[in-house]
């Protein structure tokens, strides 16, 4: 069988007829089921909006408090690490981090 | 899209169901056209073309103005339409033993309509074919779209419809050259759901 063949007999398959009253009722029938979606539509996008506002705005805020600080910390604790491992080279060093920060020992060699 | 079209979906994303019943008007039977070809059922077919409609309103507010309408609404009906073979696939799993026991053979009324023999044959292939595969048909040989504007509808590559034709092709050129023998096994053992 050719494509031309095929195409052929599937053309031949028609879509049912319907009577004219049905293509004149349809637009009325999906009219009337658009007014309780329109509805809808029009109450449904606040609540989401205002829950990914409010999610993001918390998600800001514990950045903000938490892991901002936590980094900045670590930051400069690493720093400070750099600095004393440069200054004194040749020491023994031990390196302490507590609630009042970086502290360090050094003894002789 | 038609200056009228234009006209019609501005009024619609302001709300407007007037101005969207007349789209509705001017858009219906190339949408019933469209589900019954996917469904092979003139009440299936029916629901999804209203179901394509209500989704279309809900969706209006993201429609680009610049867009063709019938284009947009086709998505939207074929998107419907695979959305309704899956449900159907599920119904179908859950009966299909009972199915395999009774031996359906298909009446004459089934796809009404069809007028003859070679047509009901041709009808009764594509509806065997996977879901995705009669969609590119359909947009393809009964509506006159090029596979770019088939691949825009159906939201893949331009590659993928071609190839999803050149398979449908190919399974309907078999089914429809052995239907005499395949018409005598069960109508259940014979449909393809993906």
């Amino acid at each position: 069988m050719t494509d031309f063949e095929l195409e052929s007999k599937l053309k031949s398959v028609s879509v049912p007829e319907r009577p004219l009253e049905y293509w004149e009722s349809f637009p009325s029938q999906v009219r009337v089921q658009l007014r309780p979606a329109f509805a809808e539509q029009r109450q449904k996008p606040f609540l989401p909006r205002l829950a990914w506002g409010g999610g993001i705005a918390l998600a800001c805020l514990f950045f903000a408090l938490v892991i901002f600080p936590a980094i900045n910390t670590a930051i400069k604790n690493s720093r400070t690490f750099q600095k004393q491992l440069a200054e004194l080279p040749h020491h023994l060093r031990v390196f302490m981090a507590d609630e009042h920060g970086m502290h360090y020992l050094i003894a002789d060699q | 899209m038609s200056d009228a079209d234009h006209e019609m979906v501005l009024q619609s994303q302001n709300g407007d169901t007037t101005a969207f019943e007349t789209l509705v008007r001017n858009h219906q039977q190339m949408i019933h056209a469209l589900t019954f070809r996917m469904t092979g059922s003139i009440a299936d077919a029916e629901d999804l073309a209203q179901e394509t409609f209500i989704r279309a309103f809900e969706q209006i507010g993201n429609f680009n103005r610049r867009a063709k309408f019938s284009t947009w609404l086709y998505s939207i009906a074929v998107h419907a339409c695979l959305n309704w073979r899956r449900d159907e696939a599920r119904r179908y799993r859950a009966q299909s033993r009972c199915a395999e026991e009774m031996l359906v053979e298909p009446t004459p009324n089934e796809f009404p309509g069809t007028e003859s023999e070679s047509a009901r044959q041709a009808q009764t292939a594509l509806m065997r074919l996977p879901a995705k595969q009669r969609a590119a048909i359909v947009l393809t040989i009964y509506d006159g779209l090029n596979h770019a504007e088939a691949a825009k509808i159906l939201g893949c590559s331009e590659t993928t419809v071609s190839w999803r034709v050149f398979a449908a092709k190919r399974k309907l050129k078999r089914m429809l050259s052995s239907s005499s023998e395949s018409e005598r096994k069960p109508r259940a053992e014979n449909y393809e759901f993906v």
